[in-house]
């Protein structure tokens, strides 16, 4: 026991290494605390972006068809380049990674960094789309030394008619940030295609399959393990238009040349046959991603244009206004038919001069004559007895000013001026001189082409509104019909008939009875119509006989129907600053009419021929579903 | 030898925590295996854990104060096998660590960590003194600097780094005054800067920087440490299950039957399975510590003390690496880490303690 005394001298170091021995515990035990337990979701997903990963399988979009089943939009496949970037730190060190092979140039470099923040990580980034074949042999060889380089198969977006009712079919784009917030496209991510306009706006819904996935657990080099999940794709549905396109494309080619919009419309159901739009633009050269420069070049062009000129954009109806204020008139009972007024060729009201086109006057004018000649002076004084309020009432009742339903997105609304309307935009008083010009449709009158046509089916039907509608029915990919779109009516209007066969029979007379739209005429085939031509810029301050500069000149209107007696189509054709209604746009509506019949008279004697890409073999959509 | 009373003082739980800790380490490197092209290492971990029990049996036979007499012999001869694998030994991935003994290879400097130990024990339980200036503490220096500098010749830093706290611990147990003792800490850190510029071969330096701002590489250290610590946050409270952590079977934490063992846990077992075998550890070092409390002389104070130092120095580095707090240093985790050589050591280590537990009031 000679050391005993001795040992007691260590015990503090020893104490004091008990309290280091703790604290390193606690302090272990807090660290493991703060990663397993508050930061467990963080690491969580860190962990699950290490070792899953979601390869896409994308679902082919349905198939958008005319009436008679001509393929408008389809799918050809194509192959994106994708990478994971999982492992990496950023897209960007994922994309130097590849430089070597792959090289990017570099706006696709931050095209591709764009898309990388609302992407998730577990999910492919594409960097190359529609690559060629060489270049997808290249990845697919180097598939051990980059196995996170993924060629996925796409079904890309096929136009096979390009430019043809581009407008109204729309194209694709990448989900945009606002839609990704959208709920309605909550099933949608980021990357995804969708519809941006027309149809495949309107209907994304049912066009879009339902995309599918592997879900596929891979270890620290990339390669797959095992497949944990799959999920097939759910192919998009079929969509069947009214639209007829060989029709469509017969009047696309009248208008080569001409900045206008046309209507061919079934005034029995509402069922659009034709909805032309020129210039138009070729959407398969939206179907990529990444092309933002390809864009930037089109949209400066003035021939090539988005716009759906029929519902987006607002023109004067000029002289087609008349029709309405002769209904008004009728109904209100401020005029009657064999009633006459005296065309000077100019009347002064309220201390202004307003002229009629016709430089001598067109003499004693009653109801009929008016229109046929469309006398400015005598639907000035059916203005001003009905008002500007009635007016608008009417007009909005048959379908002008008002938006009419149809099933495309972004339709504009359009106006009917009223003193009202004029006090809360302008804080002006209302002149009552612009009831004057409203009675011709100049002033801030504003419609679109559809509704011209919808107000002109009111007239050949009786007083029926229809909802246009240009979707048939939607089926599956087996052909199952899923749904079936029915005409829908607005509001029956209960005019007086005696009011609309006043009209129509004037109408009648404006094609037929030497009448401003008597280019318009058709051996055999009973035509009413009427012309407009819509001035842009005041007669009077246009010196008479100098040529208007071409983005002032009128814009022409023809808007008809056909028979006379049991009308099945509604035609409204216009022609961009074109000049006279009568000279622009009457010849090319004779034309519309023409083919239509003609169309109809080839189906009558051949009857129903087999192949439906016989552009003999038709099947009539106008009639009543 | 092992008479009665030898029993009586026995530390029955603190060999029942060790082998706790050590069978539980073959789990774990039965589920870090169990998939890759090694499957039975767990059986060769099952192996090393019953040679180093043996050895431990076998230390106790001998009374410490001898162990103490032929400490010098021992340090001697563990220099030599230092130096033989610096001469004659193949490189394994950049370093000369083993020696190669028929099928099996033997790290010397885990050796050599055990005879410093002794070495320093004995020599300063010699000393006699109560307060121990700089000058005392200057030849135990040497003593622990020479296979210091061997295992750093290897290139071995972690292993070098544990030499000195192999020094520290034993210094600080003697009684070396705490102002020496940051001397010496000082010193160190100078030496270290030296270092840095002259010795320090890149691969080493680039563990030490990449630390801060890991890469996509699996070879880059930074990598591992942040893989490391996404294995244990990923854990979570109940652990992702045995054989279920993605991170370590899917190799995306490198060495996980070695260094990374502890992140293997963490992952598959989860806090809780963290929480018990950080119980089993802080259980064997108070135990330790009271058998250091309760030793009969200097001498066992200071073996007890020193192999404390040791078994805490390198539980903590290597913990501190899995969570992520401190650069890979190659230091395997004691009784859980895949390894002959270490977990031979470290059961001989406990033979120590428990050697000097069991003669306290034996003559």
């Amino acid at each position: 026991m000679r050391i005993q005394p001795e040992v007691n001298h260590f015990y503090p170091r020893l104490k004091t290494l008990q309290y280091v021995i703790i604290l390193i515990f606690l302090f272990f035990l807090s660290a493991f605390w703060y990663l397993q337990v508050v930061h467990h979701d963080y690491y969580g997903q860190l962990s699950e972006n290490n070792h899953l990963r979601i390869v896409p399988l994308r679902a082919p979009r349905g198939a958008i068809l005319d009436c008679r089943g001509e393929l408008l939009a389809g799918n050809r496949p194509s192959y994106n380049i994708a990478i994971f970037r999982t492992g990496f730190h950023s897209a960007r060190e994922a994309l130097s990674d590849i430089k070597g092979f792959l090289p990017l140039p570099q706006e696709e470099v931050a095209a591709v960094l764009e898309t990388d923040r609302l992407n998730p990580l577990n999910r492919p980034l594409v960097i190359r789309e529609d690559a060629g074949f060489e270049e997808v042999a290249l990845i697919e060889s180097r598939k051990v030394v980059y196995p996170y380089l993924l060629v996925e198969v796409e079904p890309k977006r096929l136009y096979p008619y390009h430019q043809l009712a581009a407008p109204v079919i729309g194209y694709m784009g990448e989900l945009s940030p606002e839609e990704l917030k959208n709920p309605a496209y909550r099933v949608f991510k980021a990357g995804d295609l969708v519809g941006q306009l027309g149809i495949e706006k309107a209907y994304n819904h049912y066009l879009a399959g339902t995309n599918g996935w592997i879900k596929q657990m891979v270890n620290n080099k990339g390669s797959q393990v095992r497949v944990l999940q799959r999920q097939e794709p759910q192919p998009g549905k079929n969509i069947t238009l009214t639209l007829d396109a060989h029709l469509q494309q017969y009047i696309e080619s009248l208008f080569s040349g001409h900045r206008g919009a046309a209507v061919v419309l079934s005034p029995q159901s509402g069922a659009i046959i034709a909805m032309v739009n020129s210039p138009s633009f070729d959407p398969n050269l939206f179907t990529r991603r990444l092309s933002h420069t390809g864009w930037s070049e089109r949209l400066g062009n003035p021939l090539y244009s988005l716009q759906n000129r029929c519902i987006q954009n607002l023109y004067p109806p000029g002289s087609a206004f008349k029709l309405l204020i002769a209904i008004a008139a009728l109904e209100e009972g401020v005029i009657t038919p064999s009633a006459k007024l005296y065309c000077y060729g100019a009347i002064y009201l309220y201390g202004q001069r307003f002229s009629c086109h016709a430089l001598g006057g067109h003499g004693l004018v009653d109801l009929y004559k008016g229109i046929v000649r469309s006398c400015n002076v005598y639907f000035y004084q059916l203005g001003q007895r009905l008002g500007a309020n009635r007016v608008a009432a009417y007009a909005n009742q048959l379908g002008l000013g008002v938006k009419t339903g149809v099933d495309l997105p972004y339709e504009k609304e359009g106006l009917i001026p009223t003193p009202q309307w004029k006090e809360t935009h302008w804080g002006g008083k209302w002149n009552p001189g612009e009831t004057i010009s409203v009675s011709i449709g100049q002033g801030a009158v504003q419609i679109t082409p559809l509704q011209m046509a919808v107000f002109v089916s009111a007239i050949a039907n009786g007083g029926i509104i229809y909802q246009p509608y240009i979707l048939e029915k939607v089926s599956d990919s087996s052909g199952r019909v899923l749904v079936y779109n029915h005409p829908k009516v607005s509001r029956h209007l209960s005019l007086n008939p005696s009011t609309l066969e006043q009209v129509k029979r004037a109408m009648w007379g404006v094609v037929n009875d030497n009448g401003t739209g008597w280019r318009a005429w058709v051996p055999g085939i009973e035509i009413a119509g009427k012309t407009g031509t819509a001035q842009l810029i005041s007669r009077r301050s246009w010196v008479r006989g100098k040529m208007l500069p071409p983005h002032l000149q009128s814009h022409a209107w023809f808007v008809g129907f056909a028979p006379v007696d049991h009308p099945e189509v509604v035609v409204v054709v216009l022609v961009e600053n074109g000049g006279e209604g009568g000279v622009a746009a009457a010849p090319i509506a004779r034309k519309i009419f023409e083919a239509y019949f003609t169309r109809k008279e080839a189906r009558k004697t051949v009857g129903r021929v087999g192949p439906s890409t016989d552009p003999q073999g038709t099947k009539s959509i106008t009639s009543q579903e | 030898m092992l008479e009665r009373r030898l029993l009586v003082n026995f530390d029955w739980s603190l060999l029942a925590l060790v082998i706790v800790t050590a069978v539980a380490g073959v789990v774990l490197v039965f589920s870090a295996t169990h998939n890759t092209a090694q499957p039975d290492l767990y059986l060769t971990q099952l192996l090393w854990v019953g040679i180093g029990l043996s050895l431990l049996l076998i230390m106790l036979f001998c009374d410490y104060h001898f162990l103490g007499q032929i400490s010098k012999y021992i340090y001697g001869i563990s220099l030599m096998m230092l130096i033989y694998p610096l001469l004659f030994g193949s490189i394994v991935s950049g370093t000369r660590r083993w020696i190669r003994l028929g099928g099996f290879s033997l790290q010397p400097s885990e050796v050599a960590k055990i005879a410093t130990l002794l070495l320093l024990a004995y020599y300063y339980a010699e000393m006699e003194k109560v307060v121990l200036r700089f000058k005392d503490l200057i030849i135990p220096g040497l003593i622990a600097a020479l296979p210091a500098g061997l295992v750093a010749l290897q290139p071995d830093l972690g292993s070098a780094l544990t030499f000195v706290a192999i020094y520290l611990g034993v210094s600080f147990v003697a009684g070396a005054r705490l102002k020496v003792i940051g001397q010496l800490i000082l010193i160190f850190l100078l030496i270290g800067m030296v270092c840095w510029f002259t010795i320090l071969k890149d691969y080493q330096k680039e563990r030490l920087t990449t630390f801060l701002k890991p890469r996509f590489d699996p070879a880059d250290a930074g990598y591992q440490v942040r893989q490391s610590k996404i294995a244990v946050g990923s854990g979570g409270i109940w652990g992702k299950g045995f054989l279920s952590g993605s991170q370590s079977q899917l190799d995306f934490v490198p060495a996980q039957h070695t260094d990374f063992i502890f992140s293997l846990l963490a992952e598959e077992e989860g806090f809780v399975g963290t929480v018990l075998v950080l119980g089993l550890y802080l259980g064997i070092l108070l135990r330790m510590l009271q058998a250091a409390k309760v030793a009969r002389d200097p001498l066992g104070i200071f073996i007890t003390g020193g192999f404390l130092s040791l078994f805490l120095f390198q539980l903590s580095i290597n913990i501190c690496m899995t969570v992520g707090l401190m650069p890979t240093s190659g230091l395997p985790l004691p009784l859980l880490s895949y390894g002959g050589s270490s977990m031979i050591a470290t059961l001989a280590g406990v033979g120590l303690v428990l050697n000097v537990r069991m003669r306290r009031t034996v003559n």
